[in-house]
């Protein structure tokens, strides 16, 4: 399948639960883009081109979720990379993508702390969305 | 006093097991607060009540990509609100999990922020940050 290239005019989303705090007073903090234990090759976010906030705001979190969006442009401008990352172990989602710069390998570096306070304040520049909380 | 300072000081002088719940923090030296001339001890309450229900009720964490944080983890930062309290230091303006079974205290004031970050592997450490740089970083444990 074929990977499409992420272009500058497009918009990623990151989900952040509400029961965290990472998004608080309409404030969102470095927090909310720590990598994971298990995310070897970057954190993840969506692309607005193939899924919708709604979509990506769906989960079993009791309290909800926020969706932060960050434009790809004021990523780069910032010298982050953004990389597709359509191959999953769900299956491919041309919708996933992940920031390589941000991984479980040096989540506790210097270099982690300084990115997560750099997306926070590029994921200020647009309004956050939610909170969504999913019925089932 | 910085966190930082604040945090050394406190490593350095605990020197017994701290239980969860806080009700029996190992005894500091000579510098706890009186209850008559503590200043942040109201600013505490809010932390230790939101500290021990993570210990009580862990799924307050009920969020399928991030790991909720530990028993040992909770446990550790109980003692360490309790042990702060008691030498009427500053409270955090932030509590907040890392997503990775760890625990992060921070204080802020304008681009300045401190943070008192309590790791999954038992690591404590402490950051401090001038805007988006790390200007210090301490590990104490």
């Amino acid at each position: 399948m074929n990977v499409e290239p992420i272009g500058d005019d497009e918009v990623l989303y990151r989900r952040i639960p509400v029961s965290t705090a990472w998004y608080a007073d309409k404030v969102i903090y470095g927090d909310a883009f720590q990598p994971r234990k298990d995310e070897h090759t970057g954190i993840s976010l969506f692309r607005d081109k193939f899924r919708t906030v709604e979509e990506v705001a769906k989960g079993k979190a009791k309290q909800g979720y926020y969706v932060a969006s960050l434009r790809v442009s004021d990523l780069r401008r910032a010298g982050i990379i953004v990389e597709p990352r359509p191959d999953t172990p769900e299956g491919w989602d041309n919708a996933h993508v992940e920031i390589p710069g941000l991984n479980a390998g040096n989540r506790q570096t210097n270099e982690a702390e300084e990115l997560q306070s750099q997306l926070a304040e590029i994921a200020m520049i647009l309004p956050v969305a939610g909170k969504f909380v999913t019925t089932e | 006093m910085s966190l930082l300072a604040e945090a050394e000081q406190t490593a350095a002088e605990q020197n017994t097991e701290i239980t969860p719940r806080g009700r029996s923090v190992s005894s500091t030296k000579s510098d706890l607060a009186t209850p008559a001339t503590r200043q942040f001890g109201r600013q505490w309450q809010p932390v230790l009540d939101k500290l021990n229900l993570w210990w009580t009720d862990p799924e307050v964490f009920d969020d399928e990509d991030y790991e909720r944080p530990s028993p040992n983890v909770v446990s550790k930062a109980i003692g360490w609100a309790n042990a702060l309290k008691e030498k009427d230091r500053p409270a955090p303006h932030r509590v907040v999990p890392d997503g990775s079974g760890g625990i992060i205290f921070e204080r802020r004031s304008g681009i300045h922020s401190e943070k008192l970050h309590f790791w999954d592997d038992g690591k404590i450490e402490v950051i401090e940050m001038s805007g988006h740089k790390v200007i210090d970083r301490v590990r104490l444990i």
